[in-house]
């Protein structure tokens, strides 16, 4: 016994008649706010169909009702009896009508209503961004440094591809980007031809780095053979028996250091002994001079080999302490997360609580690195006294290896987090300080606002305790507990007391919306228990004009079902209080027997 | 005869069950203003349960005679023992019951009283309409210490001292502004409760101005459906309309006491020296009444029509 026809027809309908309807109504009665006023059409549009969506389940519900109540007059209605073969089939085209308006509403919540609202969010970024990009690819044009006035522009029209004014300063950009990059390329090509010297100095043998350090000496390449020597030593046991050698070769090579190489000019006797001045730096591990050293020497003598790679070198020992402030100018236009915040334990007892008002993860890298702006920091003992608190205006952070941290941290964490020793185990590991890349002096680092024990704290980065998928999952968090991907949600609501958030509340959200299709299924079977009950005559000659009703049942329908799920909302708090971490299983069983018993209701029914 | 007594049997299982629900419901949301985060609550009161089911049963038992419309529309061929009982139970309530249960009402105490002084707990980011405020500890003196982050538009965060009772929201009826978003009624339900609150006011106004005045106030005009419970030849039409017409008719005795128009009305008598039409539940009587005679008169039309139908 089919009964499709005639509810497909009133859903169909009905849909297409609301449609229209919402449609003009929003569209010559809502007002378009200042932000979004070069887009009026647009917004008018998305607005309409929000409005439309945010009824869709009530509109399918009253359609489903009146269509059901039709098509059982229609049918063959007057000998049914209790659990009957015929109320099985039934009871089989209810489910098949209901499965499909739960896809509808569940496509229209999950998917549709984030999407429109985020591309309405867009909207009012968009404006606001185009400016930003416009400003920036000038800026950046104006300095010569085409590479960002090149990605500014091409987004700036991505954004708006026939302003003309973007297109204007694209055609300059392109005529210096397409010479610039000419130029790069001739110099990627000389450079790989003449630097056969690469920085990756790991690995070696005791063996092989004596015979590069000879190899050097005989080159009378005295800065590598002084290099290769010392760091022989600085990594071999006392017994190898290549440390003598070293020794010597050490020595002669710094005693060759000492004199400037015969035939050289005023200004090349200079850039030697401002190089050995930045060897010596580096020698004595004082990286940061090292590299500002260089870094002056480098602009001056860029085909220099000993320069560039005691440049590289000292870079690299920079990096592991500080970020340059470069790498996070115009980062605000491009910020992810906005007012992220939460708190962390620290393995020694108390707690650390961060908080950032913009982030920005870079993509590139896996989001992996992390640049948090304005990151204020409180710290608390193991009594939850406030020890010290400070802010920084820019820190980097990126996902550390757990097994690169010490001992009693990654204990800690093993305790805590069950988090093993393994590679792709990684923890946040902030940068506090930033510099400058060209000029030394520039430090910024932690501002501290209080200090319990003043001067007592010095923090040039931070290691949290936590797992880094945690961090990632918080920062989606900061965008909205109803816009979290459900896997995500399930998987924090179990750890958000953790950081500071309430677990009654995330599980309340995950149940919430876990529920809404088990809860839509019991309604459409009641409903269809309703349509049965209320069935048209079987005599009744149908008249299309009833159909104008649909809208009351509409409103009728939309009431019971914001009822409903505010009550049902409520009493995930009882069913989280009473069972924990469980609780969104014994909310399915309850659902589930929900679900049971509407049906035994609905196949309980029978002709009057 | 048997018919009659299922009739009553269906009412008092409709007022069982609209007491049952609306009672859990209720009580359910009283319980849920109280909730603060990572702090057991018990949802077990039956000190709350007992005066949330006096202070709602008497809507349950108007819900219940609505319920008994939609009974006839299902089972339309009744006969005059049931119709009599059905306005036997209808004129029994609204002129002996609700009067006694509003009477014991007055001799209530405020819902959840000995609630209301909860303290917010420690350890949790709470955002309210200006701020995000996370208490790191209470003070054994009273007061506690923590931080605030002020997002309304600077985003500065400090260190600050929580007042002694760590009141966050600003008259707000929940205990932990964590819940706000989840426990906040929606609209549609504000409206009901609006209505509830007022319903509830006039009667009691009306009931201690003296029982005549709590008569016209009453004037049973929701009982009146009745007669036009089977106008349409589709059952589900007239489920649609018996419910439309029991909102309008709340409506309009809402609109008595509150509407600009009726404040019109008023002076308009006032001036014409109609002193009894002054009196709002006078007016409310006026209007119930003719909507009773308007539907006794509908619903005899189509009983004489139906009857030259059948002929």
């Amino acid at each position: 016994m089919k009964i499709y026809k005639h509810v497909i027809a009133v859903i169909l309908i009905y849909l297409l008649f609301s449609f229209v309807g919402i449609g003009l109504f929003v569209f010559f009665t809502s007002p378009v706010p200042e932000e979004f006023a070069s887009y009026a059409t647009q917004y008018k549009i998305y607005e309409a169909l929000l409005v439309f969506l945010k009824f869709l389940p009530s509109l399918l519900l009253s359609a489903f009702l009146v269509g059901l109540s039709w098509s059982f007059g229609r049918s063959d209605s007057e000998k049914v009896e209790r659990f009957s073969t015929i109320r099985v089939a039934f009871f089989k085209n209810v489910i098949a009508l209901s499965f499909t308006c739960i896809v509808l509403c569940m496509l229209s919540s999950e998917v549709f209503i984030p999407l429109l609202q985020n591309t309405q969010e867009n909207m009012e970024n968009k404006e606001k961004n185009f400016e930003a990009y416009l400003l920036l690819a000038a800026e950046s044009a104006y300095a010569d440094d085409y590479i960002y006035a090149k990605y500014y522009i091409d987004n700036a029209l991505a954004l708006k591809p026939n302003a003309v004014e973007a297109l204007d300063l694209k055609d300059t950009i392109d005529i210096f980007y397409s010479g610039m990059k000419q130029k790069i390329r001739d110099r990627e090509m000389q450079e790989q031809v003449s630097s056969p010297i690469s920085v990756q100095d790991y690995g070696y043998t005791s063996p092989q780095l004596m015979e590069r350090a000879r190899e050097a000496f005989l080159k009378e390449d005295f800065f590598n053979a002084h290099y290769y020597a010392n760091l022989l030593l600085e990594m071999t046991e006392k017994k190898d028996g290549n440390r003598q050698e070293a020794q010597q070769l050490a020595a002669d090579a710094w005693n060759k250091l000492q004199d400037n190489p015969t035939g050289l000019d005023g200004e090349q006797v200079l850039a030697y002994e401002t190089k050995r001045k930045g060897y010596v730096a580096f020698i004595n591990q004082e990286f940061e001079k090292a590299y500002y050293i260089f870094s002056d020497l480098k602009t001056a003598y860029p085909a220099d080999l000993d320069i560039d790679r005691y440049f590289l070198l000292s870079k690299e020992k920079m990096d592991g302490k500080y970020f340059f402030s470069n790498e996070v100018e115009d980062l605000i236009n491009f910020e992810q997360y906005k007012d992220v915040y939460f708190s962390v334990k620290k393995p020694e007892g108390g707690f650390f609580l961060l908080y950032w008002k913009g982030g920005t993860a870079k993509e590139k890298a896996g989001n992996l690195i992390q640049y948090l702006r304005e990151l204020n920091v409180f710290s608390y003992d193991e009594n939850k006294e406030l020890e010290f608190s400070f802010s920084v205006p820019y820190a980097k952070l990126v996902a550390f290896p757990l097994e690169q941290t010490p001992q009693t941290f990654q204990a800690d964490m093993h305790k805590r987090f069950k988090m093993k020793k393994e590679s792709s185990q990684f923890v946040p590991f902030i940068y506090l300080v930033s510099t400058d890349s060209e000029k030394d002096g520039l430090y910024l680092g932690p501002s501290f606002s209080y200090e319990r024990e003043v001067g007592s704290n010095h923090y040039n980065s931070l290691l949290l305790a936590m797992p880094f998928d945690d961090f990632l999952q918080i920062c989606k968090a900061s965008l909205g507990v109803k816009v979290m991907p459900l896997t995500v949600l399930a998987s924090f609501a179990k750890k958000a007391d953790s950081y500071g958030f309430s677990k009654e509340v995330y599980f309340q959200t995950f149940m919430d919306r876990m529920s809404y299709p088990f809860v839509l299924l019991i309604v459409l079977i009641l409903l269809a228990g309703i349509s049965w009950n209320y069935k048209l005559g079987t005599e009744t000659h149908f008249k299309f004009v009833w159909l104008i009703t649909l809208p009351l049942f509409t409103f009728i329908l939309y009431f019971v079902l914001e009822t409903i799920l505010y009550l049902l909302n409520l009493s995930s708090f009882v069913i989280i209080g009473i069972f924990g971490g469980v609780a969104p299983w014994v909310y399915l069983l309850i659902l589930c027997v929900l679900v049971l018993l509407s049906a035994i209701i609905f196949s309980a029914l029978r002709s009057d | 005869m048997k018919n009659a007594f299922f009739m009553v049997f269906v009412f008092i299982i409709l007022t069982i069950a609209t007491a049952f629900v609306s009672t859990v419901a209720i009580s359910l949301i009283h319980l849920s203003f109280l909730m603060v985060a990572g702090e057991s609550l018990s949802f077990i009161n039956f000190t709350l349960f007992f005066q949330v089911l006096i202070k709602a049963l008497p809507f349950c038992l108007v819900f219940a005679c609505l319920g008994l419309i939609f009974y006839f529309i299902r089972h339309p061929n009744i006969s005059i023992l049931s119709t009599l009982f059905y306005f036997i139970i209808g004129f029994s309530i609204w002129l002996f019951a609700i009067p006694w249960m509003l009477s014991m009402q007055l001799a209530q105490k405020p819902l959840v009283s000995e609630y209301e002084a909860r303290r917010l707990s420690e350890g949790f980011f709470r955002q309210t309409k200006s701020s995000v405020d996370y208490i790191a500890r209470f003070f054994p003196e009273g007061g506690a210490e923590g931080v605030r982050i002020d997002t309304s538009s600077s985003g500065h965060i400090e260190s600050v001292f929580f007042d002694e009772d760590v009141q966050v929201p600003e008259q707000a009826f929940y205990a932990d502004p964590l819940f706000e978003k989840t426990i906040d009624l929606p609209p549609v339900l504000e409206v009901l409760k609006t209505f509830f609150y007022f319903a509830r006011t006039e009667a009691i106004k009306s009931l201690a101005r003296g029982y005549l005045s709590y008569l016209m106030f009453a004037s049973l005009a929701l009982l009146s459906i009745f007669f036009v419970r089977n106008i349409n030849s589709w059952k589900l039409i007239n489920v649609s309309l018996v419910v439309a017409l029991f909102v309008s008719i709340c409506k309009i005795n809402r609109e008595v006491f509150s509407a600009v128009l009726f404040d019109k009305m008023i002076g308009f008598f006032q001036h014409n020296n109609m002193l009894w039409f002054t009196n709002r539940n006078n007016i409310q009587f006026v209007i119930n009444i003719s909507i009773t005679l308007c539907f006794c008169l509908i619903g005899l039309v189509h009983f004489i029509r139906q009857r030259q139908k059948i002929k």
